[in-house]
């Protein structure tokens, strides 16, 4: 029995074994092939120098692929979009060195972006419209791979605002989901602002609501992982008149009323009204008119009850503080920075702010006469007056048009 | 054991003998990826090989409606170092000639694919997701934010001969098919395009009162208000409103010969003798101007072409419809008519009439000649009557009357009279310059054909 088992055993064995020697062994692989050779860059062609730059300043230190020719495959393909030009492309490959990746490699080191750094920024040159709910995508964080920013055609040096709100709040916003899908947001934020939050009409929302409810923009009041990283972006990016004020509104109570006519509000403005009970107009989506003003006692028929010195009362409602929310967020943000990657948030901000505004040789922040700002981009230098930062920034780029062919 | 270990032997070389027995020999001698490689940069020579680059006949869309669907002349030079220059002059460049310098490649798509991946004003102004301002009317704008015209910046190449003597190519998403033709050597693309804008013109006038007739088969077609590059097209007889289909096309020049050319392919309509078998029969797109023959003809089937309306037809239209005709001594017209026209002109001036222009128009079924001068401040406009006939391609005045006053001038002025007298005859009515366009009627004397005049209508 034993040895009739093992003569089966063993015939099994032979025909397995046959069957494994003669199954198709007649593939015939050769080497690779895609061309895995490095070849320098071609220098008779037009974007030699653009390319030259991101290869040196991107792809060789931080592995990072700066594609500004779009490709079509890897956008939203859900969208009508147009590329980045040439000239715009320039620009933005030099803002994001200078304001974003030497920042932090000043600020947390070469390894850690060597580590966290995106693999691919895709630069677009149209906006993302969304028009069903008449938004538009500034950017987007995918994986902690690959960020896309939209919008690089409309990009103007020469109002710093207008770059921040659609670039480098975006590059700061996108860059912390990618930090934060590594080390995810401590859990008790997410429920800091439970209930509030609003991921359909988020765009209908005044930043002065948004404020008042501990919001740092509407945007943040859609949900708590946009929130988190609004909360860095903007406190890293505003100047501090610009965070003040923010503070400064949050402090309040804010209601929005629904305004039938225009010349209502109108009648309403005399020399010497004020603006915080009268409130301010806005326009929805959809047309409807409304008024957002700060929340003081009324009468019965909506008047403004003031006392014998003319003085009125403001009103707290929702028993929220917004600016202590808003500093309570930035305190969890501040620490998680400190925790996982041993940044600090303020010598960050600090850096982008001394990297945007003007200052004297003292380091201080140089305002013009209306009390505003210096763009540093477009001011001439202290180290050449005939030159301003962003055409020396340019520079960078267009010196490689010497060694073209 | 001895069966057990001969029939495992036997079953382990059998399955020696079927294994790989279906393996597939290699139909390429390159891989597929390698072979896309090889193509992308077979197209990309070729679409430099042209040293003056290409005339590009692009629609943004297949949609039914101008301006998505409609042409857009577009002149595309690829230079080998990666950029393009890209240049146009239509609507969407503010009707001025626009140029903008971007970057160009022929990826590995799903096949090769000619992508313009930088922003270029030109190329882009189609596909760029932004309202159109000239869309739509102002108690209903038409807002286009988030899709634009929706055209196409990413090409197929569907074809591509070796002498890149043309190229077609087919848009990703849109699917429009888009042919470029090689634009000559040493011209300059503002010229290009003003010399086909001033063709077009002067062959599709703008606000046309006229239409030109498309000869299609056994069927014919009015054709009108073709300025737009989309034109009325129904059938002679038919409802201009419920028979007109969208049959967008462009103008194009190559060497000396100017063509139109429509967006779709158009079915020949051989009701009475039947569709021939040759599918290249069946279908036309293409016409050449022959400017011998003062048409269009189809590049590819003999009976199809596209000519004007008949002139006499047109000139007895107008006349009887209450429009005028008129001629002043700028006109164009034969050099024994110059000398009579002047005689008048300065026997005129002798007696201080300034001779302005003759006016034709029809009264009571006859032809009044008006002889328009001014004297002093106050303008004359003597009157001359003519019975009046029309007949196929030419038109007949005869038994002129002097109307009212007007009869003094014959005896005070003889030129006029003898002005006046020649008209009395038959004349020929061609076109002033073309068929295409009537607003210039030549008339031509039957009997002496080097007594012609062209008159303007008016």
């Amino acid at each position: 029995m034993k040895t009739k088992h093992n003569i089966l055993l063993f015939a099994f064995a032979v025909m397995v074994v046959a069957g494994f020697s003669t199954s198709c062994s007649d593939d015939d692989f050769t080497p690779t092939i895609f061309d895995t050779t490095e070849y320098p860059l071609d220098r008779s062609l037009y974007s030699f120098p653009l390319d030259t730059f991101v290869k040196k300043n991107f792809l060789e230190p931080y592995n990072l692929k700066f594609i500004y020719r779009l490709e079509d495959i890897g956008s939203d393909l859900q969208k009508n979009l147009v590329p980045a030009s040439y000239e715009k492309s320039k620009e933005l490959a030099v803002l994001s060195k200078y304001l974003w990746y030497d920042v932090y490699k000043k600020v947390a080191g070469e390894e850690f972006l060597k580590m966290y750094s995106p693999r691919i920024i895709h630069v677009i040159g149209s906006p993302a419209y969304n028009p069903t709910q008449g938004t538009e995508t500034l950017g987007t964080a995918e994986g902690g791979l690959k960020i896309t920013l939209y919008k690089t055609n409309e990009l103007d040096v020469s109002n710093i605002d207008m770059m921040n709100e659609y670039f480098f709040i975006t590059m700061h916003h996108e860059f912390a989901h990618i930090l934060d899908q590594t080390y995810q947001r401590p859990s008790e934020f997410n429920t800091m602002s439970a209930g509030l939050y609003n991921v359909a009409d988020w765009g209908n929302t005044h930043d002065s609501i948004a404020a008042c409810q501990g919001f740092v923009t509407p945007y943040a009041s859609s949900q708590a992982r946009e929130d988190w990283v609004e909360v860095l972006a903007n406190y890293v990016t505003m100047n501090d008149d610009e965070w003040g004020r923010l503070l400064a509104t949050a402090s309040y109570d804010w209601e929005q009323i629904d305004l039938e006519d225009i010349s209502d509000y109108n009648k309403l403005l005399k020399p010497g009204c004020n603006l915080d009970t009268i409130g301010y107009v806005k326009e929805e989506q959809n047309g409807e008119l409304k008024i957002v003003r700060k929340v003081v006692q009324r009468d019965v028929d909506g008047y403004v009850e003031v006392n014998d010195k003319g003085e009125w009362t403001y009103l707290e409602l929702d028993n929220i503080d917004g600016k202590a929310m808003i500093l309570n967020k930035l305190d969890m943000v501040r620490e998680w920075l400190k925790q996982y990657w041993n940044i600090d948030v303020d010598v960050l901000r600090n850096e982008v702010l001394h990297r945007q505004y003007m200052t004297d040789a003292n380091g201080e922040f140089v305002k013009d006469s209306k009390g505003r700002y210096v763009n540093r981009f477009i001011t001439p230098t202290l180290e050449d007056p005939s030159k301003t930062l962003m055409e020396i920034l340019m520079e960078e780029v267009d010196a490689y048009k010497a060694l073209m062919q | 054991m001895k069966k057990i270990l001969s029939l495992s032997i036997i079953l382990a070389a059998g399955f020696s003998l079927t294994s790989c027995v279906n393996e597939e020999d290699d139909l390429f001698d390159h891989s597929a990826a390698e072979r896309l490689n090889q193509l992308s940069d077979i197209y990309s020579a070729r679409l430099e090989a042209q040293p003056n680059g290409w005339a590009m006949q692009y629609y943004p869309t297949n949609e039914e409606e101008a301006p998505y669907g409609s042409g857009y002349l577009i002149l595309c030079d690829f230079d080998p170092d990666g950029s393009v220059k890209v240049a146009m002059d239509n609507i969407f460049s503010g009707n001025k000639y626009s140029e903008d310098r971007s970057l160009w490649e022929v990826i590995t798509d799903n096949g090769p694919v000619l992508s313009f991946n930088s922003y270029n004003k030109n190329m882009h102004a189609f596909s760029n997701p932004e309202d159109l301002p000239f869309t739509g009317t102002s108690e209903e704008p038409n807002n286009e934010q988030g899709k634009g015209a929706e055209g196409d910046y990413e090409f197929i190449v569907v074809d591509a001969p070796e002498d890149a003597s043309y190229m077609m190519l087919k848009g990703k998403k849109r699917g429009t098919y888009n042919l470029l033709t090689p634009i000559e050597q040493g011209v300059v693309y503002e010229d290009y395009l003003a010399d086909v804008k001033a063709f077009h013109n002067a062959m599709f006038p703008p606000e046309y009162i006229s239409y030109d007739i498309l000869h299609a088969g056994d069927e014919d077609f009015v054709f009108k208000n073709a300025n737009s590059g989309v034109p009325t097209i129904y059938p002679v007889g038919g409802d201009e409103v419920t028979q007109n289909e969208f049959c967008p096309f462009l103008t194009t020049k190559r060497g000396d010969d100017y063509y139109i050319r429509f967006r779709d392919k158009q079915i020949v309509y051989y009701t009475e003798s039947g569709a021939p078998d040759d599918e290249s029969l069946q279908t036309y797109q293409e016409f050449k101007y022959n400017p011998e023959t003062d048409r269009f003809e189809s590049t590819t089937i003999e009976n199809v072409y596209l000519e004007g309306n008949v002139p006499a037809k047109f000139f007895d239209e107008m006349l009887t419809g209450s429009r005028r005709f008129q001629m002043n001594r700028n006109s164009e017209m034969s050099e024994k008519m110059q000398v009579l026209y002047d005689n008048m002109y300065n026997a005129m001036r002798q007696k201080k009439a300034n001779l302005q222009n003759i006016q034709f128009k029809y009264n009571e079924s006859k032809v009044r000649a008006f002889i328009v001068y001014r004297s002093g401040t106050k303008t004359v406009q003597p009157a001359f009557d003519y019975d009046y006939s029309y007949n196929d391609d030419n038109l007949t005045l005869s038994n002129m009357t002097p109307y009212d006053a007007a009869v003094n001038l014959l005896t005070t002025i003889p030129e006029i009279d003898v002005f006046v007298n020649t008209l009395t005859q038959e004349f020929v009515v061609k076109a002033g310059t073309t068929r295409f366009n009537l607003n210039t009627i030549k008339l031509e004397s039957v009997s002496d054909p080097d007594l012609w005049f062209v008159v303007t209508l008016y």
